[in-house]
């Protein structure tokens, strides 16, 4: 079985700070790997583990985001590669699944399931799966909580629907997207960082995977941010101390009443 | 001159039940092209229906021009790729400059296949809606609510989804005399690549329905026990509220995940919040920062909510619930 996973390097967005220029203050934050991405990860592995397969991570972004790749090399993953080319810069979901989509096809055509994140904490679109998954032209399922099997070529998963869970049989080759679960995600052993150290990860421009580099970037990508603002604070809001239980009873008994209406 | 038209993807639940959100975006696409002349707000339905009438008669309601429903036994059951073909379609023969999906489990999967088809953009979770100039100016937050964006597109038709609750339904909605339209799309050579196997009911407490709640009280990890819990309760039921958990509350055990509110769990609207003992890390915001008042209860005077709160108290969750509930039973 050859399974691919996508990766993406967020920020640590509990790190993000507004600077009182109003601005957003990166300096010092920590670039980790996706909450959601994660757990695909140890997904995969976890079919691996079971019932064997090659695992390919994939990665596009700056090229510092190789560190994300040696990482997930570390839990398990085999392979991996970069998609880094200063015209990827700026794309939003639909220009990334293209790229995407055009990597997979050049070079790991023969893929039985991918395995993406929902979301993304920094962006938080949970686009780029789904629109992975029509640029290839196969089975989508999203908000997968777990993998119960794979067998006869299809997969069978649950996925957390509003109210409740339905458990969904997708057709292989077959995008997933995973939540993040109360499952934990395996810790690296000394071997698989080793492995991971030496992994030789290559670095793909668009030219490599034979991408028209007009159709991602800024240019390429259907939309654009206009602008970027400070959303609105509660800024008149005032901060309470040193009040007995009685008084905090009394005073929040009598703002819930008056902000109710 | 060409019509100036706005699509609706009408969301129909497991339970036969229109998704609010549906009507809420056709409210609100109504009031955006109110001022735009030649225009057409148009519902689009995919589903198996005997009779349309009563969905029709809501529509109308709130200001839908035109109902475009594309009905067929195929469509009983969900289906990603059919639901998806049926609808490229329908917007390849309409052409409309913006369309709107609901940001639910369903939406966030269909409108991406539907953009990806029709090589257009699309945003996500937007918050604030305007048209500019016949542009769709989509503001949505974006870090985990630390940032807002307003996204627009290149492409038509330009692309969004928003969540339930966001826009709300307008008191006094106009009616209009709307045109019915079946249409047809040839699905059945589609590959149906995805299959139901069963639909399996998780414990929802409705007398604790987050989605509806005016005031909602919510615990974190500084909540402590499952017993403290069992004290918001009964100040929700004392005073007309419902209960609501942080994830880390839920990762600890002291709350069911059903209760989760935030990035990873409910969004809700709630006219007053009040967390107890939730730090109030983005993820968390996410999900709350849509409620008229937040009120927070922190033994850290530095945690982030403090500064996101119309009042941050400074003082012991467990002792100030205590309190609370001795108050109200004193009355």
């Amino acid at each position: 079985m050859k399974i691919i996973v996508c990766v993406k390097q967020v920020p640590d967005t509990a790190d993000i700070k507004w600077t009182e220029n109003n601005t957003l203050n990166r300096d010092g934050v920590e670039s980790v790997i996706n909450p959601c991405d994660l757990f695909a990860t140890e997904t995969a592995l976890r079919v691996k583990d079971r019932l064997g397969a090659e695992i390919t991570a994939i990665s596009m972004g700056p090229k510092q985001a190789e560190s994300a790749l040696r990482e997930v090399i570390s839990m398990g993953v085999d392979n991996a590669y970069m998609l880094t080319d200063r015209f990827f810069a700026a794309s939003d979901t639909a220009a990334t699944a293209r790229v995407l989509a055009k990597s997979i096809e050049e070079k790991s055509p023969n893929f039985d399931l991918i395995f993406c994140g929902q979301y993304a904490s920094d962006g938080d679109t949970a686009q780029t799966g789904p629109s992975l998954a029509q640029n290839l032209g196969v089975s989508l399922v999203t908000n997968v909580k777990s993998i119960e099997r794979i067998e006869d070529g299809k997969i069978i998963v649950l996925k957390q629907e509003e109210d409740f869970v339905s458990r969904i049989e997708a057709k292989l080759p077959a995008v997933v997207c995973v939540l993040t679960g109360k499952y934990l995600v395996r810790m690296p052993k000394i071997l698989g960082r080793m492995k991971a150290q030496d992994a030789n990860i290559p670095v793909y421009n668009a030219q490599d995977i034979n991408f028209n580099a007009i159709y991602s970037g800024l240019k390429g990508s259907p939309t654009y941010v206009k602008k970027a603002f400070r959303p609105k604070g509660r800024d008149d809001g005032e901060i309470v101390y040193d009040y007995s239980a009685k008084e905090t009873a009394d005073l929040l008994l009598s703002k819930i009443e008056e902000y109710k209406g | 001159m060409e019509k100036f038209k706005v699509s609706v993807f009408c969301e129909i639940s497991w339970d036969e039940k229109i998704a609010p959100v549906s009507f809420e975006l056709t409210a609100k696409a109504a009031d955006l092209v109110k001022d735009i002349e030649n225009s057409e707000v148009q519902v689009i339905i995919v589903g198996k229906r005997k009779n349309y009438d009563s969905i029709i008669d809501e529509f109308s309601n709130y200001g839908a021009d035109k109902v475009i429903i594309v009905n067929d036994d195929i469509f009983e059951q969900y289906s990603a790729n059919l639901y998806r073909k049926a609808i490229s379609e329908i917007l390849k023969k309409e052409n409309p400059d913006i369309v709107f999906f609901g940001a639910t489990i369903k939406g966030r999967e269909l409108a991406p296949l539907v953009a990806t088809t029709l090589n257009t953009g699309l945003t996500a979770d937007c918050t604030e809606l305007e048209i500019v100039d016949k542009k769709l100016e989509a503001t949505r937050p974006t870090f985990g609510g630390k940032l807002n964006a307003t996204i627009l597109c290149k492409t038509l038709p330009q692309m969004a989804t928003v969540r339930a609750g966001v826009f709300r339904l307008p008191p006094n909605p106009v009616k209009k005399d709307t045109q019915v339209r079946f249409d047809w799309v040839n699905v059945h050579n589609e590959e149906n690549f995805t299959k139901i196997l069963e639909l399996i009911p998780e414990y929802a407490d409705e007398d604790n329905d987050l989605s509806k709640a005016e005031i909602i009280y919510a615990g974190g990890r500084g909540m402590k026990s499952k017993e403290n819990f069992n004290r918001l309760f009964e100040l929700a039921r004392l005073t007309g509220g419902v209960v609501g958990a942080s994830r880390g509350a839920v990762d600890a055990g002291f709350a069911d995940s059903s209760m989760q509110i935030g990035q990873t769990g409910k969004t809700i609207h709630a006219k007053v919040y009040v967390a107890f003992g939730i730090s109030g890390l983005a993820q968390h915001m996410a999900g709350i920062n849509s409620c008229d008042k937040i009120i927070s209860v922190n033994k850290d005077p530095n945690a982030p909510i403090m500064k996101l709160s119309d009042i941050g108290i400074v003082g012991d969750a467990e002792e100030i619930i205590k309190q609370m509930v001795r108050s109200l039973k004193n009355k």
